[in-house]
């Protein structure tokens, strides 16, 4: 399981009534308890070695391998029917601008076409230019340069024009 | 179609060191001596090694390791992966070229290099030193059917075959620092910058461009100050008098290349890779949450993670955003 499948687990449980989740196989054991059912839930990861050059670590200790993360719902604003929210496709850094001595690529009121680069997400030191969706005004901007942004995060509202 | 200009070449290339004559040339390919004698001046000033020999005619020198299209094929085993290939005297960065051609349309596997950048580029606006001559600058344009998280096994087949192209041409055992530096001795010789283009909505890439700079004879000009004591050179640092063939190098990696990214065995490529890891096994500092910290390296897993233990004993999977390594011992 990748870091982006406990994410999608999480953000379908919260949603649930389901109090409390566990799977296990021969190398990975997840359990996921939410105290009361409208509170963030907490994700507890166990992981055994699975490769021999791993030094013997006691089999159930608690691994904090991923972070757990209160899961927040994304904010939303003001319903507009031609609000678009661009949600992250990947777990990774957010860049602003093609590089620190550049220009950010938008700016709130911006105008954004189709396809045009509003982004680059960071991830595992490949730099991936991300390219709006659709064609609008930048109405929002929900990050900061260099924030590390998770799956699905929401990371800017562009108003539709067509 | 070649131009005169390179069928002149052909000649001093396939024979180095060899003495033609002008007159011989100007019969072979039907043309006159003065022709012959304009290509060889354009070629002198495109910086080709081509010596006079005064009553008797000209020579490549044999040390000369201009560039080259055609010793490049020579050595090329490919299908896809430098079918379009072009090199260029200077440019700016050539990943930013690249990216211009595959904006365009550009086909999976062009191959961009340049004998010098004036704007290389390294992570986030460092530089990256690229002078004329001394290294290998190279872009590979790839279109791989895969989503934007999944790119890491492009990096990391990618490191595996430049390290195994260098130790094949030159002998040596290059050893790879997580996530896509090359060393030598302890010396950094080659850096990666893997730049993509990705859809939104369904998070796969469109194209995936590898950025390669390969630092390979160093020439007796002084590295700038900060890189001193820093970086290597594959001659000196893998202890090599002669200076190493680039032509032969790029062609290396670029068949090792194919020959790892399409036969899509990602678990055997990061076995390699781990077999050549300059940290697994040893204690790194790590900056983690800006902290500096001693831990040990673990393991690399197959998201390209890196597996590091604390002095706690609790262990941490780490992408490449949540660590920097500064030592390792």
């Amino acid at each position: 399981m990748n870091v982006n499948e406990i994410i999608i687990l999480i953000d379908r449980l919260e949603k649930s009534e389901i109090s409390e989740f566990y799977v296990k196989d021969d190398k990975f054991e997840l359990n996921i308890i939410k105290t009361k059912p409208a509170e963030p839930v907490q994700t507890i990861i166990r992981e055994s070695a699975h490769h021999e050059s791993m030094a013997p670590v006691s089999q159930h200790a608690p691994v904090p391998a991923v972070q757990p993360q209160p899961v927040v719902a994304a904010p939303v604003p003001a319903v507009n029917p031609n609000d678009f929210t661009v949600k992250s496709p990947l777990v990774g850094i957010y860049y602003s601008s093609p590089s620190p001595d550049k220009p950010v690529y938008k700016n709130i009121g911006d105008t954004v076409k189709e396809g045009e680069v509003i982004c680059i997400l960071e991830a595992m030191k490949i730099f991936n230019e991300v390219k709006s969706p659709c064609s609008g005004i930048v109405k929002e901007i929900l990050v900061t340069n260099q924030d590390i942004v998770e799956y699905d995060q929401p990371l800017m509202i562009i108003e539709r024009t067509n | 179609m070649p131009s005169m200009k390179d069928n002149i070449l052909e000649y001093f290339e396939s024979q180095p060191g060899i003495v033609i004559s002008g007159g011989f040339i100007a019969k072979e390919l039907h043309i006159s001596r003065t022709a012959v004698w304009k290509n060889i001046k354009t070629l002198i000033e495109e910086g080709y090694d081509l010596i006079t020999v005064p009553q008797r005619g000209y020579y490549l020198d044999k040390n000369s390791d201009k560039l080259s299209e055609k010793l490049i094929r020579k050595e090329l085993r490919t299908k896809v992966i430098g079918k379009d290939l072009r090199i260029y005297p200077t440019t700016t960065s050539t990943n930013d070229l690249l990216k211009e051609i595959a904006k365009s349309g550009g086909a999976e596997g062009t191959v961009v290099i340049s004998e010098e950048q004036t704007k290389g580029k390294g992570r986030m606006g460092r530089s990256f030193y690229s002078p004329q001559g001394q290294g290998i600058y190279l872009s590979i344009l790839l279109r791989p059917d895969k989503s934007a998280d999944k790119a890491v096994s492009i990096t990391i087949t990618s490191a595996v075959a430049v390290a195994e192209a260098i130790d094949k041409v030159a002998g040596v055992d290059t050893r790879i620092k997580w996530i896509n530096d090359l060393f030598l001795q302890e010396k950094k010789i080659c850096g990666i910058l893997t730049e993509a283009s990705m859809e939104m909505e369904s998070g796969k890439l469109e194209y995936v461009i590898v950025g390669i700079g390969i630092n390979v004879n160093k020439k007796n000009f002084r590295v700038p100050e900060p890189l001193e004591g820093v970086i290597g050179y594959i001659s000196e640092s893998g202890g090599i008098d002669l200076p190493i063939s680039r032509n032969r190098l790029i062609a290396e990696i670029l068949n090792a290349l194919e020959a790892v990214y399409f036969k899509d065995d990602f678990s055997s490529v990061l076995k390699t890779y781990k077999d050549k890891s300059i940290v697994l096994g040893k204690f790194v500092e790590a900056s983690i949450d800006g902290k500096l910290q001693r831990v040990k390296a673990m393991d690399i897993d197959e998201d390209g993670r890196l597996i590091i233990q604390k002095e706690s004993g609790d262990i941490y999977k780490l992408n490449s955003g949540e660590v920097s390594i500064k030592h390792w011992e």
